[in-house]
């Protein structure tokens, strides 16, 4: 076994708690109202295999702790590099300092109330085993098998095998007597294979490109990804997208599959229900929402009566799930838009305190480094009765069946997108007909939803897995996931890219 | 501390004889003010030490990266990744090139640090000075600031097994300003600034300059897509090429042929009057210097078009040997997770012989744009297709005049004909910020574009 995780002994984290709640204590006489620390022990080990060769084998192992303290109405954080008491004294002082340093400027009407005292442990069930006791040799030799297939046809001028895992053990302890302990496990991968023929470059990846799909688990997820049945059908599709028209420009009936249908929920519901996008507090990068907060009150028509859409921190499987946020807020199920009216938002205390809502369970932080802002958990698109992903193709006249994401573009109040897909094929009279290359559809979010008229049922329900979903200032990256069905959607617009 | 660490690190190698090794140990402080609606929402104070190890065993290669308290145990680390080179070694499939020490470059400066932000950062909390009077000042013209203030102080040692040691170290000032209209957030006006001194932000003029552009935004049309001339100002000149840098310019995608220059190196492919290169020596006083790359090699101005003809693109060790060339000094920064390959992170589009007010007068219809949002160049990497939308200012000029704001809009183009339809730029550059999580900036004129399409607004 190679792996390195001595943070998961029970003795050593105990020691450690105690160490964060005497320092949390110890900010009261500091003038704190509220003081929080976070260790954080997290590895990430990312390889990949591409044309033969051994591409990616990075490890990321990253410890440290987050001071979070509250004077008055101002907040402040510092990340520690160390976590022995005399580094953790040192850092909250300097969060102190940042607390009055921004007291005077800070909002004057954010009394925030007692913070929730919760106590418990979650670790991730891992029942195929954990990923990382699986030797490297073992792993490296599984992506290199599956890039020698995509490989075996000349025209493929690129053949790409990753995984990607994670573990993060979190402790959290604050001043009014939280201590929480969880151990969450991802694992996930992919492949892809560029192809160059009748002078076309074009790709096709599965499960998707990038991370591939990354869910939370054990060495059981790469069962359920079932990489090797999907190879030889990548390699030709990839081939076969070279003498492919382009996309043709039109109005038209988008059946949508999970693997692009995931993005879009990310990009065109996840971010906008963002309480502090909504609060114009993410401005400097990620932008606002179309979702203002007085929409919250006025039954806003998000989509169709089809569409029900739900932060879920429990779901199975998804990287958005966990026993508590990163303030300690525990993990349950909120709806946002429900039979397609606007309902809610992601939160963390200080945003749900501003809306007049309860908080969620959705501030969450990329390591001891970053301070937790709101993040997605799992956003799900409730399963339909759309029947199967051939249900909806069969019961479509015209139209087009568009798969796996390409690129991704949207305003910053999240309104006009345009997707790129890797392939579209067109569907005429409920059956499946000429390929297409570089397809694009593009639309304005609520039009968009609006047009929703199926939503797959549950046999075609897939929880996919974002690891990069990048937000704040600095920026982090958080893991994040999207359940859904394949769905329609009536007359958008498309072309080629 | 740093330099413990690397004593540290070299004992523990010394134990394990590796065939080959080489580290850098990364020291940061840094503070980070985040304001919106007028008021503070985040105010950070970082202290983080970052090991990079890359060491050779048996035939094969392997990567760790620590960060913070996970270097407590650093010989165990270091045989842990000894393992995973050897595991990799039996594997077969390594591949990499060991690293040399004839890359020295004794000529290049490698202390940019100002002692104005390091005498800043020893008093936490510092960085917020004075803000109160820009969000008072906003106040009076009915606008909320937001953005971020950040300060960061970087030290950075690099030694490998063949006798290479290097050391560089740098601060870092940014600022980003966005005014919005107190009561429509789609009303606003932008501007930042970064650079290794303090002296390259002057924060009242940054918040001026914000304020002014949404003030000036509140005269608003709608107009129609299609195609506009456009005066791009820097930031949004660098959001398009920042992404032909990750698509277009590199060994990496010259291999994979999915760059546009694939065949076409020697051609003519842009405007004569562009010349786009990587210059990370900052010798034009501006940007974020850096002297060598994290594999040791002394950075290089590498010139990607030249007077419109494509020259060549950038390398590190590894893309380079395939290739049968030589790196250029662009060894991936470790900027994001799992990116491999040569990174462009300096780029620098030289400047014309205009102002802004003369590219102003030479369109006569058009568009003036402060920046980009979500650019994206995946549609079709080979045209180097891209897409974006407009945000905080953009502007209809009518007959060589700035007018009214107008609607967010979406461009779909070839930044390749793009950028062969430039008709102008100006002599004044500005830094702009580039990278995810490790700041870097790149070199930009104000450009006047031809015909830029715009596919998309508000309506659709």
């Amino acid at each position: 076994m190679l792996g390195l995780h001595d943070a998961t002994n029970e003795s050593v984290m105990s020691d450690q708690m105690d160490i964060l709640s005497e320092i949390a204590q110890e900010a009261r006489r500091l003038g704190c109202s509220e003081a929080d620390l976070r260790y954080v022990n997290r590895s990430v080990e990312w390889i990949s295999v591409r044309n033969g060769r051994l591409q990616t084998c990075s490890d990321l192992s990253d410890a440290g702790v987050g001071v979070r303290v509250r004077i008055g109405l101002a907040t402040g954080y510092a990340g520690c590099a160390y976590s022995d008491p005399k580094s953790l004294r040192e850092g909250l002082r300097r969060a102190v300092a940042m607390a009055k340093a921004s007291d005077g400027v800070t909002y004057e009407e954010l009394d925030l109330a007692t913070p929730p005292v919760e106590q418990g442990t979650y670790r991730t069930a891992t029942p195929g085993g954990d990923p990382f006791d699986v030797p490297l040799e073992q792993r490296i030799e599984r992506l290199s098998e599956l890039a020698s297939v995509l490989k075996t046809d000349p025209r493929i001028q690129v053949a790409n095998a990753s995984q990607v895992m994670m573990r993060r053990h979190t402790l959290l302890a604050t001043m009014h007597g939280t201590r929480i302990d969880q151990t969450i496990i991802l694992n996930g991968g992919g492949m892809s294979a560029i192809a160059e023929d009748n002078g076309q470059v074009q790709q096709r990846s599965y499960p998707k490109d990038f991370e591939g799909n990354v869910l939370q688990g054990g060495e059981e997820v790469f069962e359920i990804l079932n990489l090797p049945a999907h190879v030889d059908r990548i390699r030709e599709e990839a081939i076969a997208l070279c003498h492919a028209p382009p996309c043709p420009e039109m109005l038209t009936d988008l059946v949508i599959d999970t693997d692009q249908l995931g993005l879009q929920i990310h990009e065109s519901c996840g971010h906008p229900t963002e309480a502090d996008r909504a609060l114009r507090e993410e401005l400097s990068l990620a932008g606002s929402s179309f979702l203002t907060p007085d929409l919250l009150t006025k039954d806003f028509q998000y989509g169709s009566p089809a569409v029900s859409l739900v932060a879920d921190s429990t779901t199975p499987l998804g990287p958005g799930t966990f026993g508590w946020d990163d303030e300690g807020v525990p993990a349950g199920q909120v709806d946002l838009v429900r039979d397609g009216i606007f309902r809610g938002y992601l939160t963390s205390r200080a945003t749900s305190k501003r809306l007049g809502c309860a908080p969620i369970g959705a501030c969450r932080a990329e390591s001891w480094h970053s301070e937790p802002i709101v993040r997605m958990v799992n956003i799900n698109l409730e399963p339909g009765d759309g029947g199967s992903l051939d249900d909806l193709i069969s019961s479509t006249d015209r139209g087009l069946l568009i798969q796996t994401n390409r690129s991704w573009s949207i305003d910053d109040h999240r309104l006009n997108f345009q997707f790129g897909c890797e392939m579209a094929r067109e569907i005429k009279g409920g059956k499946l007909g000429q390929l297409y290359r570089n397809p694009v559809y593009t639309g304005i979010t609520p039009e968009f939803w609006g047009s929703c008229d199926a939503i797959g049922g549950p046999q075609d329900w897939r929880m996919w897995g974002w690891f990069f979903c990048g937000k704040g200032d600095p920026p982090q990256i958080m893991h994040v996931g999207h359940g859904t069905a394949p769905a329609r959607f009536r007359n958008v617009q498309v072309r080629a890219s | 501390m740093s330099l413990s660490v690397v004593e540290k690190v070299e004992k523990a190698l010394a134990a394990l004889k590796p065939d080959h090794f080489s580290f850098s140990v990364k020291d940061l402080r840094g503070e980070v003010v985040r304001y919106a609606n007028n008021v503070v929402t985040q105010s950070s104070s970082v202290e983080n030490i970052q090991l990079n190890i890359r060491l050779w065993a048996h035939g094969g290669v392997a990567d760790m990266t620590l960060q913070g308290s996970s270097l407590g145990d650093l010989d165990k680390q270091v045989q842990h990744t000894m393992n995973r080179a050897r595991a990799v070694g039996r594997t077969g499939l390594g591949e990499d090139t060991p690293p040399d020490a004839s890359q020295d470059d004794t000529s290049l400066d490698t202390n940019y640090t100002d002692p104005v932000i390091l005498e800043r950062l020893r008093s936490p909390g510092c960085i917020t000075d004075g803000l109160s009077q820009f969000f008072s000042r906003a106040r009076s013209d009915h606008a909320e600031l937001a953005g971020r203030l950040e300060h960061r102080a970087t030290q950075l040692f690099l030694v490998n097994s063949e006798g290479l040691r290097k050391d560089f170290s740098q601060t870092c000032a940014e600022a980003q300003v966005i005014a919005v209209d107190e009561h429509d957030d789609h009303i606003s006006g932008y501007s930042a600034g970064i650079g290794h001194s303090h002296n390259h932000l002057v924060l009242a003029d940054l918040a001026d300059r914000a304020v002014q552009k949404c003030v000036r935004a509140r005269d608003y049309v709608e107009i129609d897509k299609g195609p506009y001339d456009v005066i791009l100002e820097p930031e949004a000149v660098t959001e398009v090429l920042d992404w032909l840098g990750s698509i277009g310019l590199t060994g990496k995608s010259l291999e994979e042929r999915s760059s546009f220059m694939t065949g076409r190196v020697g051609e003519t492919v842009m405007s004569p009057s562009v010349t786009l290169s990587d210059d990370a020596l900052c010798d034009h006083g501006l940007g974020l210097p850096q002297p060598f790359d994290l594999e040791g090699t002394p950075k290089k101005r590498v010139v990607f078009v030249e007077n419109g003809v494509a020259r060549g693109v950038a390398w590190d060790r590894n893309s380079a040997r395939r290739a049968g060339c030589q790196s250029t000094g662009h060894a991936n920064n470790g900027d994001f997770a799992g990116q491999t390959g040569p990174t462009v992170n300096h780029l620098v589009l030289d400047g014309g012989t205009h102002t802004e007010q003369e590219l102003l007068e030479r369109v006569e219809r058009g568009l003036w744009i402060t920046r980009f949002h979500y650019v994206n160049g995946l549609l079709d990497p080979p045209k180097a297709m891209m897409t974006g939308l407009t945000r905080d200012g953009t502007f209809l000029i009518e007959n060589g005049k700035l007018g009214p704001s107008v609607g967010m809009l979406r461009f779909t183009d070839s930044m390749v004909e793009a950028f062969q339809r430039v008709d102008a730029l100006t002599r004044e550059q500005r830094a702009v910020r580039t990278g995810w999580s490790v700041p870097s900036a790149a070199i930009m004129p104000t450009v006047l574009i031809r015909g830029l399409q715009f596919t998309g607004n508000a309506r659709g």
